[in-house]
């Protein structure tokens, strides 16, 4: 096993949940051991639930390496790569994979740094040619050309981009458990404290992972402290087409369309809005559209995930009747 | 003194009066001189100006807009007449006096005889229209207090006052001057100089006139040297500005400035033109375009003639802030501009507003300070070839089901149909051009389109400052068509029209708008619009075609050839056409104040009571089709393009 080609991923969770962009790296991680028949470990960090272990072997994990520490700790780039740095100390796996968001780049940073290993930021694919050697492709030049690069250090050091590759097929097997040096033993310079949530209410809508957008079919002002209400249900952020916000009923920054923002959270729920382009083009990469409108030709539909045909004031109530009794419950 | 009717000039003056009057008049001309040559240094710190309009073009217009002062009535009846009166008034006087300098210190002796009482007579006449026409210009600023001449600036009391002396000290002198050479009959034809000696006399005691003469021949002598002198301080230095840039006007409405080499745009005096501080002195700040603008019409912080005068003030080192952008001009002014063309149109001083504005802007989007909408879309043209950042491949799949060739690489294809973004993705445009496609199938004509291969055409990048972008999507796209070997070009969008026929190098190819095309269609009986149902139709133009290119008739005349369809015009149409609130790169920024263009015009083509708004570019569409729902006006009226309503009558 020492011998066989290793490829390492570093897994991105919050201790419940694995981050998407992990599971991806698996796959592609899977993949590439499959073709050299070498073997795929993943390095997570803090408490890993069995949950997630389980999630891990399912697509394709032949070991989890845990590094054990707190949840703050955890969260910490620095921390999880000063425990790789010392790990590659012992170990050198063909190849590492990380995720390209704001926590695997702050990590790939800096352990290419601290061990010297050639890096290949933001990744559409990585691939371990027969003979070892490690190509990568990235987009350059605002998306318009692809730069192949070969990466020649061992360890070689690559970061994918989210949704690049997407979800694999899951190639279960029962995981091998081993250990890292705890996040602890690592000195650092900055510690995190906590994590603090964005209020959904005042978070900047391009950044908000769940929006309700009001468009006129809402009809009168009243109902607005209704969508507010809903909004808050759903923890989602509130946004408004044009000629709502020029109507003042919503500030400029909560616009969503040609003019205002575009926005591209995972849930988009779209009430009374009737989906001229002016809007759509503000949303139009939204993971999941809900749309809801009296018009059931409405173009808005086109872009709906789940279209509702109805009345907004018989629905709003019983949805917001239905969400505050699962909330009680 | 071969006969007894002439003029005496300069009697009853004492010679050290007639010396002091000498010194004075040739001191108040230095001082004017002075100030002129001053200015006119000013002017010369701008950059060199590319001048497109050749001499004849110029000429004309100086003949037809200084001589005949024609534009300055077309807007503005009373204001046209008041200004004549004051010009041809000024000018005879000044003749005049020109006269009796010619009479009295060359020796040419011509103010006499017949001629005398020729010129008594008309000089008095225009001395009246000159005084009549000042009183016209102070019941108008001061009395009335028109909004448009809200701008006031220092010496406008003084120059129309200083005006109003020196014609009215004329009458009175004239009257003394009758009196002393004891009221001769023939000077009855001086019936100005006539009446006043009569309305005079009963204050002048013991009837004796010589000192009264002295004393208005003084006062008329100050009058007029204090003009002369303070001419260029005021907004009369227009007299010497606006028939100097009348003359040297640069280039045609939709032909913008173009940058050339790499330097970073500079907002300062020395970066703009020569031709551009020039105008700053041209403009007498009439009011004509910020009437006209739709952006201050709609109540946007935008006045063009404000942009001119407070850059005018920062020339003459009137202003405290030193800084032109965000301190003489605020950035929403530049981006509220439509660069519609109204404020070019009804200058009557030939000044260019939208070059200074996009030049501006030029600086703005230089340094980042653009609205991240605009440089969203500006990077969805550089690197996906439209506005919206959809997919290249995309474009041309509207076209494929209608079975239309797609050009491969390189295919040769004389007759293209150019989409353009709005007419390739945009829901409301697209049904312009499948419109178009069905009507070019129906009378058989033969094209192609580029698909993928068409790119935006840059003319918002370009108005919105990015001037090495739209150089970049001109270069593309003229290798493409030059690549197809394209001769004629259609397209329904009239801001590619413009930027193909005015800023394209396109030698060669014709380009031609549909609506142009569709109409020669109807004509000669390939396409019959027979279906009609009844509607009342009103034809917006759009800026871009009509006011930037003189199309207005085609898209009218194929609109009435539509069976029960009943034209309505807006007050504010063709040449004066009120724009839709889109152009310039509008359809991409927001300036949140005021109201909505579009809801201006929209608002001007309901109170018509029509069925139907018609125009003829997607963006006009793209801006008033919302309008309807917005106020509750669902269904009731619709926004169509004339191709649209053309392809439902020809069945």
């Amino acid at each position: 096993m020492t011998k066989a080609v290793q490829i390492w991923v570093i897994a991105e969770t919050d201790g419940e949940r694995l981050h998407e962009v992990t599971i991806e790296a698996l796959g592609d991680a899977r993949e590439q051991a499959d073709r050299v028949r070498g073997s795929v470990s993943v390095a997570a960090f803090g408490a890993v639930g069995e949950a997630i272990i389980a999630q891990l072997g399912r697509y394709g994990a032949d070991r989890v390496l845990l590094s054990a520490g707190g949840s703050e700790q955890a969260r910490s780039a620095e921390r999880a790569a000063g425990v790789l740095a010392l790990a590659l100390a012992k170990e050198t796996p063909r190849l590492i994979l990380v995720g390209a968001t704001s926590f695997g780049r702050d990590l790939a940073s800096r352990l290419a740094a601290a061990r010297k290993l050639s890096f290949a930021s933001n990744c559409n694919w990585v691939k371990i040619a027969p003979d070892g050697s490690v190509e990568a492709a990235r987009l350059v030049y605002g998306g318009r050309l692809y730069a192949r690069v070969r990466l020649t250090s061992a360890p070689a050091l690559a970061s994918l981009r989210p949704g690049a590759a997407g979800v694999g097929k899951p190639a279960p097997r029962q995981p091998e458990m081993g250990t890292l040096p705890a996040l602890a033993e690592v000195p650092v310079r900055v510690e995190h404290v906590a994590l603090v949530k964005a209020d959904p209410r005042t978070v900047d809508i391009t950044e908000a992972e769940r929006i309700v957008a009001v468009g006129r079919g809402i009809g009168s002002h009243d109902s607005l402290p209704l969508y507010q209400r809903l909004a808050d249900r759903l923890g989602a952020s509130m946004a408004a087409s044009r000629p709502l916000v020029d109507a003042g009923w919503l500030q400029f920054e909560r616009q969503v369309g040609q003019t205002g923002r575009v926005v591209s959270p995972r849930l988009y729920l779209a009430a009374g809005i009737s989906g001229a382009s002016h809007h759509t083009l503000g949303m139009k990469t939204s993971e999941c559209v809900v749309a809801i409108n009296r018009d059931k030709n409405a173009e808005i539909f086109k872009l709906a995930d789940l279209k509702v045909a109805c009345d907004l004031e018989t629905l709003l109530p019983a949805l917001l009747e239905k969400l505050e009794a699962k909330r009680a419950a | 003194m071969t006969s007894p009717i002439g003029r005496q000039i300069l009697g009853n003056v004492p010679a050290w009066l007639q010396v002091a009057m000498y010194v004075a008049t040739l001191g108040a001309c230095a001082v004017a001189a002075a100030k002129v040559i001053a200015q006119v240094r000013r002017w010369r710190r701008g950059g060199v100006e590319e001048r497109l309009l050749p001499l004849a073009d110029r000429l004309r217009d100086f003949a037809r807009r200084a001589l005949a002062q024609r534009d300055i009535g077309e807007r503005d009846r009373l204001a046209g007449v008041m200004h004549a009166m004051i010009f041809w008034g000024f000018a005879v006087l000044f003749l005049a006096t020109v006269l009796t300098f010619v009479d009295h210190d060359l020796g040419i002796h011509i103010l006499h005889g017949p001629f005398y009482l020729f010129f008594a007579f008309v000089v008095d006449l225009f001395g009246v229209l000159f005084v009549a026409g000042l009183l016209l210009a102070i019941y108008r600023r001061y009395v009335v207090q028109l909004h448009k001449l809200g701008y006031g600036r220092p010496g406008d009391a003084a120059a129309l006052g200083f005006l109003l002396l020196v014609g009215v000290t004329g009458f009175w002198l004239e009257g003394a001057r009758i009196a002393v050479t004891g009221w001769p009959g023939y000077e009855r034809l001086s019936f100005g100089g006539w009446i006043s000696a009569l309305l005079m006399s009963p204050f002048v005691p013991a009837n004796d006139w010589h000192g009264v003469h002295r004393a208005l021949w003084g006062l008329h002598v100050v009058t007029i040297t204090g003009l002369f002198a303070s001419l260029p301080f005021t907004r009369l230095i227009h007299m010497f500005a606006t028939p100097a840039n009348i003359l040297v006007r640069a280039r045609p409405l939709g032909a913008l400035r173009p940058v050339h080499g790499d330097a970073p745009p500079r907002a300062a005096l020395e970066s703009f033109t020569w031709k551009q501080l020039l105008e700053l002195d041209a403009c007498t700040s009439c009011g004509r375009c910020s009437a006209a603008c739709p952006a201050t019409t709609a109540g946007k912080p935008l006045s063009p003639m404000l942009i001119i005068q407070h850059l005018r003030e920062h020339m003459s080192g009137e202003r405290h802030d030193t800084r032109i952008l965000g301190g003489v001009v605020q950035p929403d002014e530049l981006w509220s501009c439509t660069t519609c063309g109204a404020c070019e149109e009804t200058c009557p001083v030939a000044i260019n507003h939208i070059d200074r504005i996009v030049d501006l802007r030029r600086v703005l989007t230089d340094q980042g300070e653009i609205q991240s909408t605009a440089a969203r879309a500006m990077e969805s043209m550089l690197g996906k070839g439209n506005l919206w950042d959809y997919a290249p491949s995309e474009r041309a799949r509207w076209a494929e089901r209608l079975g239309v060739r797609v050009l491969r690489d390189g295919e040769p294809c004389e007759t293209i149909y150019w989409t353009g973004c709005a007419g390739s993705y945009d829901e409301q445009a697209r049904k312009v051009s499948e419109s178009v496609v069905a009507l070019l199938q129906r009378a058989g004509v033969t094209f192609g389109v580029l698909g993928p291969r068409e790119g935006c055409s840059g003319d918002f990048a370009r108005r919105l400052g990015e001037e090495g972008l739209f150089q970049e999507l001109s270069r593309r796209n003229v290798e493409t068509i030059r690549t197809h070997g394209v001769k004629r070009i259609i397209t329904h969008c009239p801001h590619c029209l413009n930027t193909f026929l005015k800023e394209y190098d396109l030698d060669g190819v014709e380009i031609v708008h549909h609506s142009v095309l569709l109409e020669g269609l109807v004509r000669e009986g390939r396409l019959r619009p027979t279906r009609g149902t009844a509607q009342r139709v009103t034809y917006h133009d759009p800026c871009y075609l009509g006011r930037y290119n003189g199309v207005f008739d085609d898209p009218r005349t194929a609109l009435g050839a539509i069976p029960q369809v009943e034209l309505k015009e807006m007050p504010r149409s063709r040449e004066r056409s009120f724009c839709c609130g889109g152009g310039g790169g509008q359809v991409l920024v927001d300036v949140k104040a005021g109201e909505r263009v579009p809801n201006v015009r929209f608002a001007e083509a309901e109170a018509l009571g029509v069925d139907v708004i018609a125009t003829a570019c997607p963006f006009c569409k793209i801006m008033l089709a919302p309008v309807p729902a917005e106020r509750g006006l669902e269904g009731k009226i619709v926004v169509k393009d004339v191709a649209e309503l053309l392809a439902e009558a020809c069945v």
